[in-house]
């Protein structure tokens, strides 16, 4: 077998090491002014060797820092074609960012007392899992075209589903978020997911709202009805200049109520133990109640008010708080270093396959031993 | 085989080696970090490279190697990565600390210009293995006395000092013992009293890898160390076997030794559960394996390392960093492995010795993750430095 490789070698015996150590040079002239203040001598060596023994000791390559500009005109067709790669993945990239962009809306579930009236996780399972719901969503929003509804359906799997979270901050704030691998579709679907939700969510609001009311009303009713029989049973006068409570409980024919007819006044918060020991224990008893009778009603007011601070800030029917004309953006909070970085990596690519390429070069066989 | 060596400097005369390279093998293993990551070590190494680039400007030459290529692609690849966006620092700090410890591994290749070179500084990088293992067998015995005052809470939990983890200790333990074993010929009780001390720590590091890597250590070290006494090797296997037998008795009852053999908890040995956990997660990223997450973006995300080195290179810089980081490491070793197998005239014996160290810390990366290790740097280094000693023999 021919050897793959054969070159003529200047080589410097080594003195200073006893073990037969040598410098090897390319060429003569680099040898002999490699030890211009000492002569030496230098011996000529013909150097044959296997491919594999070619690979496994790896010739080094000198590289003038000069000839690098040399080494990247020669091989401008590397660097161009690296240039190209670089602007193909920079475009891609620009169109499809890494980890996709996205926007999100944020709704204001709500909230009777800081208590939100709906079960937002229960909402969100029951309709992000409903498949007509996602479709007539995707349907509304327009932005896949009119495509068929098995085709729409592999969509709302594959691309929706995956891609469509939430998250519950202050036990408040409803955060819904879309993911795309562009930007054109996020809004349109998100404005319209988020519409639709809102919907179900206010006449879930209104319904729970009601059954709370009517929940708070029969427990106000059935306190003032217990005030009325120890006032009653235990004999009259007992809380007579006690303590008097005029409440004015609307009708649940006439729901909702309106805001200030319910008021609770407290007429005197003296207590008159002249009935004797049944007008002690009626007071005691009435007394005990009278708390919570007074809570229900606070309870009541809260549930019908209509003014005030907190109800302008957290109204009891869930609001949109995110602009619908807010753009998706990158996922990545700092997405320009990998414009920067993608360039810089090719770059760093060609380089090493140009000085590959010359080493490669400066290894290879002479002409005559090819 | 062709070699274009630079004019000689002072540091490549094989006479004596430069200042920074002794003082950085030689505090090597005092692992602990000065400020943020930063080791006392580090400085010494960063004149390493100062040296080595002032002079390749002085020159006006840059001696190139095939390696070097590799590794500019690996950096470009590296950059590449689809999540740098989302943790920038990771992804810097990773690639500097490599890019730092790949230049330092360069320059200290430059140091070995012969055998002698390479067993000077084998005995540099294994200063203080002796140190470190005579100091622990002698906490160790005053532990097993009951003088647990004077251990400073040695044994109580896993072992790491000098280090910050033990995961690294086991690592240098493990590549530092072929070092201390190669650096002149030990005798047979030499060898055997190193071993001990050397079983008492790495016991102590608690890790089960280690543990297996260095009874694998200890049968090929012999093997190596064969013609040195003449021993037949039925007595030095029986030697080993009692020593290794002995030492499990007396630390039975050590948690970490416990550990280190997987004889804790109801799991059976070969269970791993936040191995298999760290490749579940690593699984997650399959789509990204083409260009991988960007380099340290894992722990970036995930606040948690992959414990194994391939994974963790296939995960964070994709196929393309795995296979040039495999081919890097199989260009810079083959060398060695042929004048190992006395294929390549060179220092075959410390050769041998390296080649060990190289091949444990290459086993261990199997199971932690040595990307940032600097003694595998350094043993890289001295392994590419045999380049210019053998293809000039």
């Amino acid at each position: 077998m021919p050897p793959f490789f054969e070159k003529l070698l200047f080589v410097i015996p080594n003195e200073f090491e006893k073990s037969g150590c040598e410098f090897v040079f390319n060429d003569r002239e680099e040898a002999e002014t490699c030890y211009n203040d000492s002569p030496c001598k230098i011996e000529e060596k013909a150097l044959f060797c296997s491919a594999r023994e070619f690979f496994v000791t790896m010739a080094t390559v000198d590289l003038g820092l000069k000839s690098v500009a040399e080494l990247c005109r020669r091989h401008r067709r590397w660097l161009l074609l690296c240039l190209a790669a670089a602007i193909v993945v920079e475009t891609f990239l620009w169109v499809y960012p890494p980890r996709g962009l996205a926007c999100s809306d944020t709704i204001l579930l709500g909230s009777v007392g800081k208590i939100p009236l709906v079960d937002f996780p229960r909402v969100w399972a029951r309709f992000f899992n409903d498949d007509r719901f996602m479709l007539q969503t995707v349907r509304d929003s327009a932005v896949f075209g009119d495509i068929e509804e098995s085709q729409l359906l592999k969509v709302v799997q594959n691309s929706i589903r995956p891609n469509l979270f939430y998250g519950i901050e202050q036990d408040s704030f409803a955060k819904i978020t879309f993911r795309q691998p562009t930007a054109n579709r996020i809004r349109g679907f998100l404005t319209s997911f988020t519409r639709r939700l809102l919907v179900q969510l206010t006449l879930l609001g209104e319904e729970e709202l009601s059954f709370q009311q009517a929940r708070v009303l029969a427990r106000a009713r059935q306190s003032l009805r217990r005030q009325a029989l120890l006032q009653n049973g235990l004999g009259s006068g007992f809380l007579v200049g006690s303590t008097r409570i005029l409440v004015e409980i609307p009708s649940l024919t006439d729901f909702p109520p309106v805001s200030g007819r319910v008021s609770l006044l407290l007429a005197s918060e003296s207590v008159n133990l002249s009935g004797g020991w049944w007008s002690f224990a009626g007071t005691f008893i009435s007394n005990e109640f009278e708390d919570s009778l007074y809570n229900t009603l606070l309870e009541w007011k809260t549930l019908v008010a209509t003014d005030g601070s907190q109800i302008g800030i957290f109204p009891r029917s869930p609001i949109l708080l995110s602009d619908s004309g807010s753009l998706p953006a990158p996922m990545q909070p700092f997405l320009f270093l990998i414009y920067v970085l993608v360039p810089i990596g090719f770059f760093l690519v060609g380089c090493s396959w140009i000085l590959i390429l010359a080493w490669l070069e400066q290894t290879a066989p002479p002409p005559s031993a090819a | 085989m062709a070699e274009a060596v630079s004019p000689p400097t002072r540091a490549t005369f094989p006479g004596d080696l430069p200042l920074w390279a002794k003082v950085y093998l030689s505090i090597l293993p005092i692992g602990l970090p000065l400020v943020g990551l930063v080791e006392g070590s580090d400085f010494f190494l960063l004149a390493g490279i100062a040296g080595m680039f002032f002079s390749a400007l002085r020159q006006g030459v840059w001696c190139f190697r095939l390696t070097d290529g590799l590794f500019l692609a690996f950096a470009g690849v590296a950059c590449l990565g689809t999540d740098i966006g989302s943790y920038p620092g990771a992804f810097f700090f990773n690639l500097g600390a490599i890019t730092f410890l790949f230049l330092g591994s360069r320059a200290l290749a430059q140091t070995v210009r012969g055998g002698k070179d390479l067993s000077r500084l084998m005995w540099w990088g294994s200063r203080l293995f002796f140190p470190i293992v005579a100091g622990y067998a002698a906490l160790f015995a005053l532990h097993a006395f009951g003088f647990q005052e004077w251990t400073f809470g040695s044994f109580v939990g896993k072992l790491t000092f000098p280090f910050r983890f033990s995961n690294q200790l086991g690592g240098y333990l493990l590549g530092a013992l072929p070092l201390a074993i190669g650096c002149g010929r030990k005798s047979l009780p030499a060898r055997f009293f190193l071993y001990l001390g050397f079983l008492i720590v790495i016991a102590g590091v608690g890790s089960r890898s280690a543990m297996l890597i260095a009874i694998l250590e200890f049968i090929v070290l012999e093997a190596i160390c064969v013609g040195d006494d003449p021993l037949p090797p039925a007595i030095r296997v029986a030697g080993l076997g009692c020593l290794i037998a002995w030492m499990g008795y007396a630390l039975s009852g050590e948690w970490t030794f416990m550990r280190a053999i997987g004889a804790i908890d109801s799991l059976p040995f070969t269970s791993d559960p936040p191995r298999i956990e760290q490749i579940r997660r690593a699984v997650e990223f399959l789509p990204f394996w083409l260009q991988g997450i960007g380099l340290g973006c894992f722990f970036g995300g995930h606040t948690l390392e992959i414990h194994i080195t391939p994974i963790s290179l296939l995960t964070e810089t994709g196929i393309g960093g795995l296979s040039l980081v495999g081919t890097w490491t199989a260009l810079t070793i083959l060398p060695a492995v042929q004048v190992a197998l006395g294929k390549e005239r060179g220092p075959r014996r410390e050769v041998s010795f390296l080649l060990v160290a190289i091949g444990a810390l290459l086993l261990y990366s199997l199971f932690h993750n040595l990307l940032r290790t600097r003694f595998l740097w350094m043993l890289f280094g001295l392994a590419s430095g045999l380049h210019a000693h053998f293809r000039s023999a």
